[in-house]
């Protein structure tokens, strides 16, 4: 079994090498083939490599055999190999997606390149999600940042092209605080190795009391731009709403996701509980800013006309609950926000890919131009209804019991006043919603004249957002053991 | 084991009873008849065979995860008499039902929640936690309804009103009443409940309180009792005869356990219990005396005879050590009442079932030529007027006693007065049923002359004779029950044995005179002021009719001023919310539609670059308006410059707020 342990590099090569392999494969059904190929190698894989690590404990994988302070060090825990799944299998549900709409979307001499920008994503996200070194994982956040620019461009559109500028100014704008505040740390350190650093700082860290705070929020707000905390949200709703939309799912359901994760990484791995702790005021700025993300991002979101900006925005009031739940500074909160991860992966994917097909279908963005789309298309609007509806929190589904567990999180960490906070949200969360999901279905004004079916997509073309829903379902009813997996991981974190 | 099966069995045969008669009943009538029969005869018989053992010690059972609390039951000797008394007259009203019954409609009905009743009163007998009692005793009133309104016609409805409104009424007190106790003590088992009372405060008194008034409803207390004349008639008769007989005896249940158990026979609440026992027994017969419908004239009775409970009630809590004679006399007029009651409802059924009609104005001479209801009805009216003999001179004797001796222990000038009163409301009960009896069988009638003989079943004279059977045994052995009561004094902390000898010449004398003036009382003032003659017809009137009714004048006005005051109130807030709202977005109109003069050309040369939305607005229209700018604002909001510059103030802030 010892051969899992080159599993994450194994991954990691196989995406990189297969997204320059594509682009000698001139045929674009090769291509895409290709690409569901390594992503789906890679997501087994990742299976292998959390059922490994569930039963054998966390590991360190050296690459190229050198030693850790001065070779790259790969760290696998729980944690890191549900993220890997995650990220491997939802990557390969969308691309199984995109196989059937990208051509709608992009331009056909862009598939390839599309495809190519996928593996290149996918792997530098898993990159810095495993790696325990700082400077490696810069690199991968920059590899990233370039490929998601590269998916909301593909499109080609003039929208396109600005939105893609001011991600990519703001984007690197987050990068360069970030690798000011790896400076900060390396320039007390020596290290770039994350569990030498903890070490070094635990012994030093008070003399050097305002560098390793000033580098925490470089740190915050480098990776905050990147994670679209808000209010450095800005660059998130242009870039989600004009992209095509399977960039659009990996956009909001991957890339905020691997930036958090590197977050909780630099705070319990990098720094430490120990430090941490002595600072509160830190982990309080990120509540507050999460609190007011999850009631902002739902306040814009009702405001917006145009149903990708609304779910857009929906990702900002997520990202507030994953800001929230880190910012609650205990242990339960930390299992919520890794649980609300893998919820809003699966459910805002699902949301995208249901939209996509609506507007591809109708060719309307607008919410006023979508109502009565529940008689066309009843099966796609209800498969929106039920990630609608998780989104909200109705209990079984997996958005209720993050938000319970988030709920429990603030009332143990003594800050039950932040109940009321997740209470607003979720209202709010239902008032752009169900309008959504009420004029589609209902409304005798709405219907008229629409023909039951007449626009919905095959079954075929509908299975992947079906496996998401399952998958989400499957989520909510076997929480309980997610959960404590989880916890389990936040342990030995 | 065995014994805590058959509580089990007690509680549950009625109410599985219920349903399994009802699915017989939709086959045949006259099968079900039977099994209702059979299944009250073997509840009687299963309650008489445990007596052995009760009289040994008391059976507790606890059944965990029912209604929240578990079930706690408990049967002991001061339940026994409520449940064996309950499980008896339950016997003969449903034999005597099967024939009253056969005219009306709806039979299955009535006889599946008649069943529901008795195993819900079981249920409040047996119970021995407060919550479990006020369970049983809110089913208890939802099931009972059913059988006042059984006749669905107006008056039945209205009564079935009256009834059903003071009963959730009084429920909900009562519910108030207990979350208070579970609040305070945090317990609501009855026994351990008289321990932990005494160390409460003055809450003790609101909490009782509310929980007499709870129970008072159903025990038709005064002022509570307005229900009860409207609904004892109301109901067919066997269920007025339960109504009268049993239900009201579950509110004097639960203001016993209040009173006498939880509280300790408490100075200040014995003395509250012992005067509204006189108001109601005076106000009771006083009220009686007018009524011309049998079974109200019955009912204002009850409230009579309720207030003679109440008094013994009260005198068991001021007679302190000495109190055991007022026990006696208490549980005895309980059990007593509850025989000659449904005896006299029995009567007044038989002649409602012939002619469909109460008004003594209408049956005159009815029962003449009746020899046999002459005489069952004579045995009722002289058992409640306590003539030597029957079982109520024991009890009314018991009470006289009681209330003689404490007048001995207080010599307080008041009690002089209680016992005129006592005396003239035991007069009161000679003058009305004398009413009832010198009118309906002893004046003359043409209309009736000794017919209708056929419409008499054995079915309906069984229970009857029975009755009469049972009223004058313990009258003439009343040691049997008092035997029977004395298991009952360690719950009452009485200590002393009683043995007194009825039958002596002062109770006799006593008795007599009672009776004499009740004899005074019909003669001087029923036959002079309440009957008149019309057409040569002699007719009963009654003047009270136009008095003060506390529920016509007070409650319901009271009711309507309460709810449209609340519904006024919540309108306002409610209208209040809507208008707010309504005026905060007509201003955020009205604001944003505020018209600004825009910019002169001259200052407008100077701006290099506008916003496309900018150029488009100005050169339509010579205004902008407060959502143009608004809109202007998403437009800059939504740039880069925007994003950019937020993220500078971030940084900032941020840094400055980590670092000092």
């Amino acid at each position: 079994m010892d051969v899992a342990k080159n599993f994450p590099l194994v991954i990691i090569l196989i995406l990189f090498i297969g997204a320059f392999i594509m682009p000698l494969l001139k045929n674009k059904i090769y291509n895409k083939a290709f690409s569901l190929m390594t992503i789906g190698i890679s997501s087994v894989l990742s299976l292998i490599t959390l059922v490994y690590v569930n039963r054998y404990g966390t590991f360190l994988y050296r690459v190229g055999h050198w030693d850790s302070p001065w070779g790259i060090e790969l760290s696998i825990g729980i944690l890191e190999a549900i993220m890997s799944l995650l990220l491997t299998s939802v990557a390969f549900v969308i691309s199984w997606y995109s196989v059937y709409t990208i051509e709608k979307e992009i331009k056909d001499n862009k598939v390839c390149f599309y495809y190519t920008l996928i593996n290149i994503l996918v792997g530098a996200l898993l990159g810095i999600v495993y790696t325990n070194d700082l400077f490696n994982a810069f690199v991968f956040i920059e590899v990233s940042a370039i490929a998601a620019c590269g998916i909301i461009v593909v499109k080609d559109k003039k929208e396109n092209i600005k939105a893609t500028l001011k991600y990519l100014i703001l984007s690197s704008v987050g990068s360069g605080l970030v690798l000011m505040g790896i400076a900060f740390i390396y320039s007390i350190t020596g290290n770039l190795n994350m569990t030498f650093i903890n070490k070094e700082l635990s012994q030093t860290f008070m003399a050097y009391e305002n560098s390793i705070l000033i580098s925490l929020g470089l740190f915050t707000i480098g990776l905050g731009i990147k994670s679209a905390m808000y209010p450095l949200h800005v660059w998130l709703p242009d870039a989600h709403s004009n992209a095509p939309s399977t960039s659009s799912a990996m956009l909001s359901a991957l890339v905020l996701k691997a930036y958090v994760i590197f977050y909780i990484k630099i705070l319990y791995r990098m720094f430490g509980e120990e430090i941490i702790s002595q600072f509160p005021i830190l982990l309080f700025m990120v509540l507050i800013l999460g609190s007011l993300g999850m009631i902002m991002g739902s306040i814009l979101a009702i405001l917006q006309k145009d149903i990708k900006r609304v779910i857009a925005y929906s990702s900002v009031a997520q990202m507030g609950y994953i800001f929230f739940g880190i910012g609650l500074g205990n242990t339960i909160g930390l299992v919520s926000t890794f649980f609300h991860i893998l919820n809003h992966a699966i459910i805002k994917s699902a949301l995208f890919l249901t939209v996509g097909s609506m507007i591809e279908k109708t060719g309307q963005k607008k919410l006023f131009a979508l109502k009565g789309i529940g008689k066309e298309m009843p099966i796609t609007l209800g498969l929106f209804t039920v990630s609608a509806l998780s989104m909200v929190g109705i209990p079984i589904l997996p958005g209720f019991i993050s938000k319970f567990n988030f709920a429990i999180g603030s009332i143990k960490g003594g800050k039950s006043i932040f109940v009321v906070v997740i209470l607003i949200s979720s209202l709010l969360n239902a008032l752009y919603y169900f309008p959504i999901v009420i004029n589609g279905y209902f409304g005798e004004e709405n219907l008229e004249g629409k023909v039951f079916k007449s626009k919905e997509k095959t079954i075929k073309e509908l299975m992947p957002i079906l496996v998401l829903i399952i998958a989400a379902l499957i989520l909510g009813a076997s929480s309980n053991k997610i959960i404590e997996m989880i916890s389990n991981g936040v342990e030995v974190f | 084991m065995i014994y805590k099966n058959t509580i089990i069995a007690i509680l549950l045969l009625p109410m599985l009873g219920s349903l399994i008669g009802w699915l017989i009943g939709r086959k045949s009538e006259a099968y079900r008849d039977t099994f209702n029969i059979l299944l009250t005869g073997a509840e009687f018989l299963i309650i008489n065979l445990i007596f052995k053992r009760i009289a040994t010690g008391p059976v507790e059972l606890f059944i965990p995860d029912i209604m929240g609390i578990g079930l706690s039951l408990k049967l002991d000797i001061f339940r026994y008499i409520f449940i064996w008394v309950t499980s008896l007259i339950w016997f003969l009203t449903t034999i005597y039902s099967t024939q009253y019954l056969i005219r009306y409609k709806n039979r299955n009905r009535y006889y599946a929640f008649f069943m529901l009743t008795l195993g819900s009163t079981i249920g409040i007998f047996l119970s021995e936690n407060l919550i479990n009692l006020f369970t049983f005793f809110e089913i208890m009133s939802f099931t009972s309804y059913a059988l006042v309104i059984h006749d669905e016609d107006e008056y039945a409805h209205e009564a079935g009103r009256s009834y059903i409104s003071m009963a959730i009424i009084g429920g909900l007190i009562l519910l108030m009443g207990l979350f208070l106790l579970y609040d305070y003590l945090g317990t609501v088992d009855i026994r351990p409940l008289s321990m932990a009372m005494k160390d409460l405060g003055n809450i003790k008194y609101l909490i009782s309180a509310l929980l007499i008034i709870g129970f008072g409803v159903k025990a038709s207390i005064v002022p509570l009792h307005v229900w009860l004349p409207k609904a004892h008639p109301a109901a067919p008769t066997p269920a007025s005869a339960i109504l009268s007989g049993i239900l009201v005896k579950t509110g004097i249940f639960g203001i016993i356990v209040v009173v006498s158990i939880m509280m300790n026979g408490d100075m200040v609440l014995s003395t509250v219990i012992l005067i509204i026992g006189f108001i109601n027994m005076f106000l009771g017969g006083f009220l009686a005396m007018f009524q011309r419908n049998i079974k109200r004239i019955l009912a204002y009775s009850s409230m009579s005879q309720i207030g003679y409970i109440l008094m013994g009630i009260g005198l068991i809590g001021l007679l302190k050590e000495h109190n055991a004679i007022a026990v006696y006399a208490t549980l005895y007029h309980i059990f007593n009442h509850a025989l000659f009651k449904v005896l006299l409802f029995l009567c007044a059924g038989v002649i409602y079932m012939i002619l469909h009609e109460l008004s003594i104005n209408a049956i005159r001479g009815f029962g003449k030529h009746k020899n046999i209801l002459k005489i069952l009805f004579l045995i009722g009216l002289f058992a409640i007027i306590g003539m030597p003999g029957f079982n109520g001179f024991i009890s009314k004797t018991l009470l006289h006693e009681a209330l003689a001796e404490a007048h001995h222990m207080y010599h307080n000038m008041w009690f002089n007065v209680a016992e005129v009163i006592f005396t003239i409301s035991s007069s009161f009960t000679v003058a009305y049923l004398l009413k009832i009896f010198v009118a309906v069988f002893m004046e003359k009638s043409d209309k009736y002359k000794g017919q209708y003989k056929h419409h008499l079943k054995k079915r309906a004279m069984i229970p009857m004779v029975a009755l009469s059977v049972v009223i004058i045994y313990i009258g003439l052995r009343p040691n049997i029950i008092l035997k029977v009561l004395e298991g009952t004094m360690v719950l009452f902390n009485a200590h002393e044995h009683i043995e007194p000898h009825f039958y002596n010449i002062h109770n006799i004398k006593s008795s007599m005179i009672t009776i004499g003036f009740g004899f005074i009382i019909f003669i001087g003032f029923i036959s002079r002021y309440l009957r008149k003659e019309e057409n040569g017809e002699p007719v009963y009137v009654n003047p009270s009719l136009k008095w003060f009714s506390l529920e016509r004048h007070l409650y319901i006005p009271v009711a309507r001023f309460l709810y449209r005051s609340s519904s006024m109130i919540f309108k306002v807030i409610d209208r209040g919310i809507i208008n707010l709202v309504m005026y905060v977005s007509n201003s955020l109109k009205a604001l944003s539609g505020i018209k600004v003069k825009k910019p002169s050309k001259a200052i407008e040369n100077l701006k290099i670059k506008k916003p496309n939305v900018l150029v488009r607005k100005n050169n339509k229209n010579e205004f902008t308006t407060f959502s143009d700018i608004l809109e202007i604002l998403r437009f800059n909001l939504n740039s880069l410059m925007y994003g950019v510059f937020i993220l500078a103030i971030m940084i900032i802030v941020v840094l400055g707020i980590l670092v000092f």
